[in-house]
Order: structure tokens, then sequence, then C-alpha cells
């Protein structure tokens, strides 16, 4: 991170956080407070990421960093609006909905969990004391300042999901953050935090949508934990306005024989960056990481990843697509470290893209930095456009030629959403990416 | 049923068909042989409608309309249909919704009622046995990790589903061993028909043990240079081009 500078957006969160401290009404005596006020002294002192930084190469972070953005209290959206980002197939399990970081009560279930499994308003957690609540800010560091300090500084309400030893837990988990822009440039920063004890299981998905007009800045952080021999599968589902900012992190943290898997899917959005960031700190774990990202008009979407083998023996497998229409922007950058003592690492990372428009855009970089001798690294990245000999072969079996494009853009792309193992949720995926590609193929024509 | 005249194409700005001239009527098989690079695969994909081809010259009228102001998929739809010599790989697209989708688009032309799930599959079941394709190639991807033998027993499989009226078999002999060889021939014999004709490109002889055509045309140059029975074919097959090659060049030089 770069040496401060002073920004006039780092005196108005500063001055945003002493109100927010007031608002807390008694609520900064426990201890989490300390983490957030730690996090505002690191956002002061390192600043919000700059183009030096070498995660933002391709990527001007400059509009977050200049931005006044700030909570705003919104309407509620209807409940059409809100039922087409949520996963229809799931009708039992918890819903948790928050709309500009306000819990939605109305719109949220909350009914009753085996023993063993708590999930819960991150509010109440702290209020109460809930021993899981001390890992926050321990996955995700804020040490460097930037856009993590910025959310552990307004740590408010949230999504806590504690799976204790042993529980297979198997019905999703579903958290929905809506951010609905006001007047005034609007800040939103959800927090989710995910404990899965000892050979638990869970499976969880995330949705981060924006409506509306106005600009905004969502400022979403994920943090997971795996115990030895826990399995976490999350899919995160992110849709933004052309307006919006959305800058995420999704921090993990494996012990060993644990399995985690990402399926992260960007539909698109003004200006979007989503970061994975695993630490596989035990050995013999697998860790997949999968996206898909879609982007059309003057979208500009990075996706980085970063993956830290930390001990021996572990897999992981990362595919990212992309599928860019118009004059869209995608950047795609993973990082792959394999430290000294990560023997037998097997690491394979593959990112495709698809461009339907001329003036689409992708930068691709895969950055491998292996320290160990005994490992198996491979990456590979391929651009292009649809396959031309394959519109012909359709066509000259009577598929016409537009229906052709979307057969293929759809297998494309269906590679990813394929791989998700929950019926409900890969049926939901599929139809938000189904939508979007006819959108991005309509556009071209 | 199809008529070429004059026919000329290029790609690339080279010249390749120079003045093709050939009438197909209902119900016959016609072979087209000639050595490689003569212009027999141009010619099927420029009757397929591939746009990598520019007709330069001439006309083709297919049941009295204007082939060349078609669109590929109309042309597949109004029943003509070209095995390609390379079938393409898709990756991600199942053979099954692939064969289905195409069938639906072609019923739908014919003013047909589509086929579901279910009474596709009863048809398809039917149809692989005739190329002796297992029911498990539904499932994968088109084409993809497929064997020559096996593409090109696909590529007969999608024509028995959508039985075209004009068949345009471009090397489907080529690279295939002898049981695959007649399996593919059985699948063209099956679909012979007084209102269905068929245009064979073939390299050798071979194929035309078993698929017997009407008439036996030499493609040389980018012209048709010769035409006769079924027995010009078997002349090819003992003697070789050259002496065709001879007389051609004879004939240029008396011109």
């Amino acid at each position: 991170m770069s040496v401060s500078e002073t920004t006039p957006s780092i005196d108005h969160y500063s001055n945003l956080f002493q109100t927010f401290e007031t608002g807390l009404n008694g609520g900064s005596d426990h201890a989490i407070h300390d983490v957030r006020r730690a996090a505002l002294e690191a956002l002061c002192r390192e600043g919000f990421p700059t183009r030096r930084d070498e995660a933002w190469r391709h990527t001007n972070p400059t509009p977050l960093s200049s931005g006044l953005f700030g909570p705003v209290d919104a309407p509620r959206p209807d409940d059409g609006t809100l039922s087409t980002w949520t996963v229809a197939g799931l009708t039992e399990g918890a819903r948790l909905v928050f709309i500009n970081g306000k819990f939605d009560e109305s719109a949220s279930r909350l009914p009753d969990t085996p023993h063993g499994v708590r999930i819960r308003r991150l509010s109440q957690a702290i209020a109460d004391g809930d021993a899981a609540v001390s890992f926050l800010g321990r996955i995700a560091s804020s040490e460097e300042g930037g856009l993590a300090a910025l959310n552990t500084a307004f740590i408010d309400d949230g999504a806590l999901i504690a799976v204790e030893s042993g529980i297979d837990y198997t019905t999703p988990v579903e958290i929905i953050y809506l951010t609905t822009p006001g007047e005034q440039a609007t800040l939103v920063t959800p927090r989710t935090l995910v404990v899965a004890a000892q050979g638990s299981r869970l499976q969880l998905v995330e949705t981060f949508v924006s409506l509306g007009e106005g600009e905004h800045l969502t400022a979403p952080v994920t943090e997971i934990t795996l115990d030895d021999e826990a399995r976490v599968e999350h899919t995160r589902i992110q849709n933004d306005t052309h307006q919006g900012h959305h800058a995420s992190l999704l921090f993990v943290n494996e012990a060993q024989d644990s399995n985690f898997t990402s399926h992260s899917l960007g539909l698109g959005g003004g200006f979007v960056r989503n970061d994975v960031t695993t630490v596989l700190a035990g050995e013999r774990i697998e860790s997949t990481l999968n996206g898909l990202f879609l982007s059309r008009g003057e979208e500009h979407v990075d996706n980085y990843t970063s993956i830290e083998h930390a001990a021996p023996g572990c897999e992981s497998h990362e595919l990212y697509k992309g599928v860019l229409a118009d004059k869209s922007h995608g950047v795609f950058r993973g990082k792959i470290h394999v430290h000294q003592i990560a023997q037998q690492t097997d690491a394979y990372q593959s990112n495709q893209n698809l461009l339907l428009g001329d003036d689409a855009e992708i930068m691709s970089k895969p950055q491998l930095e292996i320290y160990a001798d005994d490992v198996k690294c491979s990456h590979g990245s391929t651009t292009g456009e649809l396959d031309e000999q394959a519109i012909f072969y359709l066509r000259a079996r009577g598929i016409g030629e537009a229906a052709a494009r979307r057969v293929l853009t759809r297998a494309f792309a269906d590679e990813l959403v394929e791989r998700i193992s929950h019926d409900a949720i890969r049926a939901h995926v599929e139809a938000l990416v189904t939508q979007r590609l006819d959108q991005l193929l309509d556009s071209g024509e | 049923m199809l008529k070429i005249s004059n026919l000329h194409a290029s790609v690339e700005d080279t010249q390749i068909l120079k003045g093709i001239n050939l009438d197909v009527a209902a119900g016959e098989v016609h072979a087209i042989m000639g050595p490689n690079g003569s212009g027999k695969s141009t010619l099927a994909q420029v009757l397929a409608g591939h746009e990598a081809y520019e007709v330069t010259e001439g006309s083709v009228s297919y049941e009295d309309k204007d082939l060349l102001e078609m669109s590929p998929e109309d042309r597949a739809r109004e029943g003509l249909f070209l095995a390609f010599q390379y079938p393409v790989e898709i990756p991600g697209v199942n053979t099954a919704y692939f064969l289905r989708t195409g069938l639906n688009e072609v019923l739908k032309a014919r003013g047909q009622e589509e086929m579901d799930a279910i009474d596709f599959l009863q048809l398809i079941r039917e149809k692989l046995k005739l190329v002796e394709m297992d029911e498990s190639f539904l499932k994968r991807s088109v084409n993809e990790g497929f064997s020559g033998g096996e593409k090109k027993r696909h590529e007969v499989l999608q024509m028995a589903v959508l039985e075209p009226r004009l068949a345009v078999l471009d090397e489907t002999d080529s690279g295939l061993d002898i049981d695959a060889l007649k399996v593919v021939a059985e699948g063209v014999n099956q679909l012979r028909a007084p209102n269905r004709s068929t245009v064979v490109v073939t390299h050798y002889q071979r194929l035309l043990d078993y698929i017997v055509p009407d008439y036996v045309h030499v493609l040389m140059h980018g012209r048709i240079v010769r035409s006769g029975g079924k027995e010009l074919a078997l002349k090819l097959e003992e003697q070789g081009y050259d002496w065709i090659r001879e007389e051609v060049a004879e004939q240029t030089v008396g011109a």
C-alpha cells in the first residue's frame, strides 16, 4: 500500500466514523470497537489503494478513494424486485436480507436451526458476545488500510454463520445485500462472517445487488474460516448499476484437509472489483475458485484472485471465464503464491474470455510466485471471439445465426454454472446468466 | 432439383471455381471426383452457403429458388444438407440438444409440428441404430473427442434425422475403414428415394462401390472436365487422373 496520501475522503471517513461512534450508544464498549478503531487508524495511515499498487495495475482505484460516500436511508424496493434476487428454489432455509446495511425483517427468514448451527444478525451476535465474533478482522486484515479497513471501521450489521464440529448443515443459507442509492453518494459496507468448525459442512449463497439511480460504493467484506476437514461451498452473485462502484473482498482461511469451493458470478456494474483471497494454511487442502463475469456497455470489471499455498500437499483449481460485450473492459489477475514449505503443491489456473464486442477488452494476467521445488503448477489464458466455423456448422443444420451465437455463448458460460452442486442455486444462477447473456448478445446486434 | 450454371467462386481473391455447370434431377446420385485442390470442397461449401467463399459469377437454383440468395440456415430448412469433411467440435453443446434444435427448425420450416424430448428420443434411438452409434453420444458435446470415424457417422446421423431432399457429402469416406464406410454408405442408401438427390464428393472410387452413382463428374482446376456413368469412376480408379489431365491439356492447346 502506498505511503499515506491524504485525500479529502480520509477526513470525510474520519468524520463519518465519529458520527457512527456516537450513534453506537454504548455499543462502543464491546471489544469489536477496538477492531473498528484500529481499522480506521490503518485507513488514515495507509490510505486507499493507488494505481502504483501491484494489485491495482489495471484498474484505476481513484473513483473509490476520491468519492465522498456516506450512509443513506433508502426506501425499500418492492417485493417483485426483491424476488428477482432470491433463490426461488430455496423455501425453508435462512434468508437474511439487508437494505443499505439495515436488516429487513419482512424479507428475511430466520427459522430455528439444529443445535450447533447459528445463523444470526451480526449486530445481535456482537451485542450478546457470541464467541465467533472474535474472528472478525482476523481473516480479513485491516493493517494495510484500503477497502478492508474501510469496511471494518464501519462494522455494524451483517450476517454471522457458525457451524460447530461435525455438523453437516446442507440447507443453503441465503444472504442478500441490496444497495439503493439516495441523492448523496451512498456507502454500504456489508459484512459476513462464516466460521466452519472441524468436520462441518456448509452451503451458502451471498447476493450483492444495487438498484435504481445514483452513485454508490458497495464495499463488502466476507470472511470465511474453515477448520480441519470442514467443507464450504460459497456462491457469490454480484450485479450493480452503471453508476455503481462495487469493490468486494472475500477472505478465506483454510486448515488441513478442508475443502472450499467458491463460485463467483459477476453480472457487471459501472466499476466492479471482486477480490478472492484464500490462504491454504494446512496440509491436504482442496480449494476451488470458479468465476464467471459478464460485462456490457462501458463497464469495467476487475477480478483479482490470490491463492496462498502455505502448506504442503494442497490442491487449488481455478477457472475464470469472462464474456465481454460492447465497449466493456475486463481484468483477470490470478496470483498463486507457493511458499517454500508448500512442497507437492498442485495448482491449476485457467482464464478464458469471450469478446462479443469489437471494442471490448480484457487484460488477463497470471502471477505465479513459486518458492518450492517439488510442485505442479500450470496456468493458461485464452481470449477470442465466437468460433465462426461452429456458427456456420449450426447454421448449416437450420439454426439461425442469432440463435447459433446464443447457443455457443451459453455453452461457454455453462461450464461454470454446471459446477454449482446445489440444484436450486444452480437453477437460479442459470436463469440470471441466461437473461444477462441474451442482453449482451442483443446489444451487440 | 439443383441447377448450377457457370459458377465461379473465390476465397481471399484466389479463384477456385471457374465455371461449374451441373444439373441434378430428383432421385439422382451424382459423384464428383477430382484430385486434391481441384475445388471439390469449395463447391460443397458454396452450396451450403459458407461466407468465406465469394461467388463472383454464375447462378445456382435449387427447387427453382435462387440458392445463392438464401442464408445457410434457410438452405438447411429447405432441405439442403452438407455432410462436412471436417465436422466442427462444439464444446459445451450437448449432441442431443444440437440434433433436436436443428430438427425442430427444419420441421418448423416445413410447417410440421416440433418434436418434444420424448418423441425425439424415440426417433433418435432408431437413427442411432442405423449408423451403429451408442446412445451415450447424445450426452456428449458435439463432435468433441469423437474419433474420425465417429464424426463421419455423426454427420450421417444428422442427415438421417433431418431427412434432406438434397444431400451433399463432402469426402465423407476419407479416413474411414471399410466397416465404417459400409455403415456410412448404408445410411446414405436408406435415404435414397425418387424425390431425394445426393451429390457425393470424393477423392476415391471406393465409396462408389457402396453408393452407386447415376453420374460421375471429374472436377479439375475449378471446372468439370468429364462427365459419364459409374464406369468413369472405375476407369479413374485404374488409371488415375493423368490421362484426363493430358486430354484437357490437348484440348486447351487445340482451342
